[in-house]
């Protein structure tokens, strides 16, 4: 039985673990501080699982879990903070030779992702993931009022820090 | 089509992510142990209760002279109370770390947290609150007992009676006031580091 639910589990995030990694990518700056991120989400949805009742897609329950991970539970090691820290420094050079190719535009977007608050980089990918008003705020447990009003702010904020 | 929304398409677009796990890889990572700020919150806290505990059994000990003063009833009565309301902690706590999901809304699950946090910070003012009101009466019965005012007499029989008992109390309610003081500010140092950013990340989701 429980065998099963572990097999399910794995074959289903196996599908579904890009959400993760954007969110991964969005909340850290170095390959470790990745990797313990995305151990520790996994371990909250396998945890949450049971009780998972698939009244809402996988991808948008792991969406949900793998964001709360990231905002309210993940602690973040002095190790991985010192790295961390090395890394955005040098992101910051890369930044700075902006070249059109897709993968310059895609570390850019992150980039200035990674310079937004823990809630702003939520709303931001929320958004960039074509999320309407009303499930965001369903997400993040705010009326769709605030989550409007805290959206513009943030999307004035992005425009900013990506010069456009 | 505003700017920021062109920004969708590269998004949509982007690769996947140079990092793949395949099922194997994911199923040993759920049988690892997490390190969650609830997990380092619930250690915390099962800390904290393992201390209480033994410095009540630790004064219990020590009260056995205090009882010869007729405090006896008291002790009793005061030590029925502390364990209701121990144990009362102990459930509100438990059911509060059970309510605790990742799948919640972002904002339910902080609330949660901290709703865990505070039953703790109860517990631990609650603490406080009963060893400063126990040490009180204590030494209120020792400094007033005819067996140290006997004892003041022989060992100092020169000076004012008075006066030996103000400084008697003043270095008592410093003492007391320092172990409080030390306590309180490892306790605000712990939490202190563990949950700042929960805070600061809840107050800029509430604001408007």
């Amino acid at each position: 039985m429980v065998k099963d639910l572990e097999q399910r589990f794995t074959e289903d995030l196996e599908k579904n673990q890009n959400i993760i990694h954007k969110v991964c990518r969005a909340y850290t700056t170095s390959d470790d501080a990745h990797k313990d991120l995305f151990q520790e989400i996994t371990i909250q949805l396998w945890r949450a699982y049971p009780n998972f009742r698939g009244d809402a897609k996988f991808s948008t329950w792991t969406y949900r879990v793998a964001l709360n991970t990231a905002i309210s539970l993940y602690r973040k090691s002095k190790r991985l903070i010192a790295t961390s820290e090395i890394n955005d420094h040098l992101n910051e050079l890369e930044f700075k030779e902006y070249d059109t190719t897709k993968e310059e535009q895609i570390d850019s977007l992150y980039h200035a992702i990674r310079q937004l608050s823990d809630i702003e980089k939520a709303l931001c990918l929320l958004y960039l993931d074509d999320k309407s008003y009303k499930e965001i705020a369903e997400t993040l447990g705010i009326t769709e009022v605030n989550a409007r009003v805290k959206m513009n702010r943030t999307k004035l904020k992005l425009k900013e820090l990506l010069n456009v | 089509m505003t700017q920021i929304d062109k920004f969708k398409d590269i998004w949509k677009n982007q690769e996947a992510d140079t990092i793949k796990y395949s099922s194997d890889d994911i199923q040993k990572m759920i049988h690892k142990k997490s390190s969650s700020i609830v997990k380092w919150l619930f250690y915390i806290s099962l800390m904290e209760f393992c201390f209480w505990i033994l410095i009540s059994f630790a004064l219990d000990a020590d009260w056995n002279h205090i009882k010869s003063l007729g405090l006896y009833n008291f002790i009793s009565v005061l030590n029925v109370i502390n364990y209701i309301i121990i144990i009362t902690f102990i459930y509100f706590f438990y059911k509060n770390y059970k309510n605790i999901s990742a799948s919640s809304t972002t904002q339910k699950l902080m609330e949660d947290i901290l709703k865990t946090r505070k039953t703790v910070y109860f517990y631990v003012l609650y603490n406080v609150t009963m060893l400063v009101f126990g040490f009180a009466v204590i030494l209120y019965y020792i400094f007033t007992s005819e067996d140290f005012i006997n004892k003041l007499e022989t060992t100092r029989p020169d000076s004012d009676l008075s006066m030996s008992l103000t400084i008697a109390v003043i270095i008592s309610v410093v003492i007391i006031l320092v172990v409080v003081g030390i306590l309180l500010l490892f306790y605000r140092l712990i939490y202190g580091i563990l949950l700042k950013r929960l805070i600061a990340n809840y107050n800029e989701l509430l604001k408007n």
